[in-house]
């Protein structure tokens, strides 16, 4: 256990360098390329108006003491009030986590059809389950997920009128956006459990247990699917960043107020104390992540802990 | 098929040489099993060539084809459904809000859309491969500065990156397409470095270097050439990838602006007029599954080819 203490403080160390990197570069970037002031007085402020906005947002003064008292402010975690609303930035992010975090575990939720569907395609390859189940899964993989969930609205909400388009309030609301989210990892949760499974199906123990004459399906779940499943939840835990940056997407596509909203709006007027808490929150909640699968890893597989 | 040398060929001369039938039988069933099996293996890679070469052809040979301007707006016949014809004018897949003709669109949306998409692959390659050679070949500080760079760009989604530097750049063409290129280039680097630190260890780069090649001599002459088969798979593979990327930033707005057309706008723009018209939001996603499948079996392919031919 003493190798795991050490890649945990390794990778703590490494995930702290990558976040303040990533504050540096983006105070950079976003005061460098773009002027919020003019975004934030309009198209007809005067100049006077505009130095005053500058100066009472602090950004007449230099780039490197701005970036001082920056860094001294985040250490304390504060990271500014949001330009548009007044409110400190990031208790506005962290306000509406929640309501992404939701539609996320939903979306993990219903993906998990994908792991049985992959398990009868590997366990059966070449049949229609199998066939059927791949071509969806190409199909899912290399569809615009926003216009998916369009087409779902058009379907369910338009067409049919059995389901919201959007909106918040119960949990039917969540339904569409939540489907349609899933399908940022359903295909490759399939794809993953019925190739990760069909090379176990090949090892030597598994021969070993069908010549004891064990059941068929349970040499397939208890031998086969335990040994398959780590990559699979590997590979689903380093995804997570995708199906969140999905989310950011899909909240525009049904109205639904997460972080996505709040962060697009901020991203377009320039609102750095917003876009900056909110590239924090992912950035940290990504590294966690892949820390947490890493051990994970490591836990499952002895093996790997070698390197 | 090579353990018995004969420099016959077909199964007649075969025979004249005296083989038995049972081996011709069992050459010949086996040279069409082997060619069903090479079909089969090639069949999704042609497949998908075919897909993306028809949206690539229609989109380069749009406006020879349908000479109707795809900003030419005519309120008085606003969304009208398919095959409409107005003013001798055969709108195949209708008009939109503004009176425009979809086809035309989706088609200069094609244009945009790959185009772009394709300048930002090309981008993110140089940035990526430049960076991966150099942070694997020489590895220790300049390698460990380049890697932290990596980890904390990958720290974000791609997606979001994305459109953190399209809304800090702008939007129009140029900014798109590097936008593209700087959110991807950790993802090249990074595969390019691994596979660097693999070719630096083999006996020909250490007799380059033992003859004394310098080090952009090593690089360009001995390495690189080695790592055109891995960049052809990614490079495809990533493709599919950067046009729903793409497709996502122009929904959002951050994109091309309007009254150009790009894939994701168009569905943005359609899904206002989904009570009324929804195959303006249709349309243009039809557009971009195509491609996108084809792409990813493209991708596929080559990377079994490639695979085959480095296990070879």
């Amino acid at each position: 256990m003493r190798d795991i203490a050490g890649i945990v403080i390794r990778r703590v160390a490494y995930g702290v360098v990558a976040l303040f990197l990533l504050l540096t570069a983006v105070f950079f970037v976003t005061r460098v390329v773009r002027d919020p002031v003019a975004a934030i007085a309009g198209e007809d402020a005067t100049q006077a108006m505009r130095d005053a906005i500058r100066a009472s947002l602090g950004l007449d003064k230099p780039l490197w003491q701005q970036y001082f008292v920056f860094l001294g402010q985040v250490s304390h975690g504060d990271f500014g009030a949001s330009y548009r609303l007044g409110q400190p930035a990031m208790e506005l992010v962290l306000g509406r986590l929640p309501a992404t975090l939701s539609l996320t575990f939903v979306a993990l939720g219903i993906a998990l059809i994908a792991i049985p569907i992959g398990v009868i395609s590997a366990a059966r390859p070449g049949s229609v389950i199998d066939t059927i189940g791949r071509f969806l899964a190409a199909l899912g993989a290399s569809m615009p997920v926003f216009w998916l969930g369009i087409l779902l609205i058009i379907v369910f909400a338009v067409e049919l009128r059995v389901l919201p388009s959007g909106g918040t309030g119960s949990w039917v609301n969540l339904i569409l956006p939540g489907v349609t989210l899933s399908f940022y990892s359903l295909p490759l949760t399939m794809r993953i459990t019925r190739s990760s499974l069909l090379d176990v199906l090949h090892r030597d123990y598994i021969r070993t247990a069908r010549a004891k004459g064990l059941n068929e399906w349970s040499v397939v779940i208890k031998h086969g699917l335990r040994n398959a499943m780590i990559p699979v939840i590997t590979v689903l835990a380093v995804r997570l960043g995708t199906i969140i940056a999905g989310a950011v997407v899909l909240e525009q596509v049904f109205g639904y107020p997460g972080m996505g909203q709040l962060a697009i709006r901020s991203m377009r007027i320039g609102d750095f104390p917003v876009i900056q808490s909110f590239i924090v929150v992912i950035g940290t909640g990504v590294l966690l992540i892949n820390l947490l699968a890493d051990l994970l890893y490591q836990i499952a597989d002895p093996r790997v802990r070698v390197s | 098929m090579s353990e018995t040398r004969t420099d016959a060929v077909t199964p007649v001369e075969e025979l004249a040489e005296g083989r038995t039938d049972d081996y011709i039988v069992e050459r010949v069933v086996r040279r069409r099993r082997s060619f069903s099996r090479v079909w089969s293996r090639h069949k999704l890679g042609i497949i998908g060539l075919v897909m993306v070469g028809i949206i690539v052809l229609s989109a380069l040979l749009g406006p020879v084809l349908l000479p109707i301007d795809p900003n030419a707006e005519d309120l008085t016949n606003r969304l009208m459904p398919l095959f409409t014809q107005t003013n001798h004018v055969l709108h195949v897949f209708g008009t939109d809000a503004l009176g425009r003709d979809v086809f035309a669109r989706v088609l200069a949306g094609s244009r945009a859309s790959l185009g772009v998409v394709l300048s930002g692959l090309v981008l993110g390659l140089v940035i990526g491969v430049t960076l991966g050679l150099i942070a694997g070949f020489y590895g220790r500080w300049v390698d460990n500065v380049v890697m932290r760079f990596v980890d904390t760009q990958l720290a974000i989604p791609v997606l979001i990156s994305a459109m953190f530097v399209a809304a800090t750049l702008g939007t129009g063409y140029w900014n798109t397409a590097v936008t593209l290129g700087v959110a991807t280039w950790p993802l090249y680097a990074r595969l390019i470095r691994a596979e660097v630190l693999k070719l630096r260890e083999e006996d020909y780069t250490a007799a380059a270097i033992a003859l004394g090649a310098r080090d952009g001599r090593v690089l360009l002459r001995h390495i690189l050439p080695n790592l055109v088969g891995t960049l052809f798979v990614v490079a495809s593979l990533e493709l599919g990838t950067l046009v729903l990327t793409e497709s996502s930033l122009s929904y959002l707005g951050f994109g091309l602006q309007p009254p150009n057309a790009t894939w994701g706008s168009m569905i943005g723009d359609g899904q206002g007029y989904i009570f009324v018209d929804p195959l303006l939001s249709i349309v243009p996603g039809v557009f971009i599954m195509v491609t996108v499948l084809g792409l990813n079996f493209v991708g596929d392919w080559l990377r079994d080819v490639f695979d085959r031919s480095s296990a070879e």
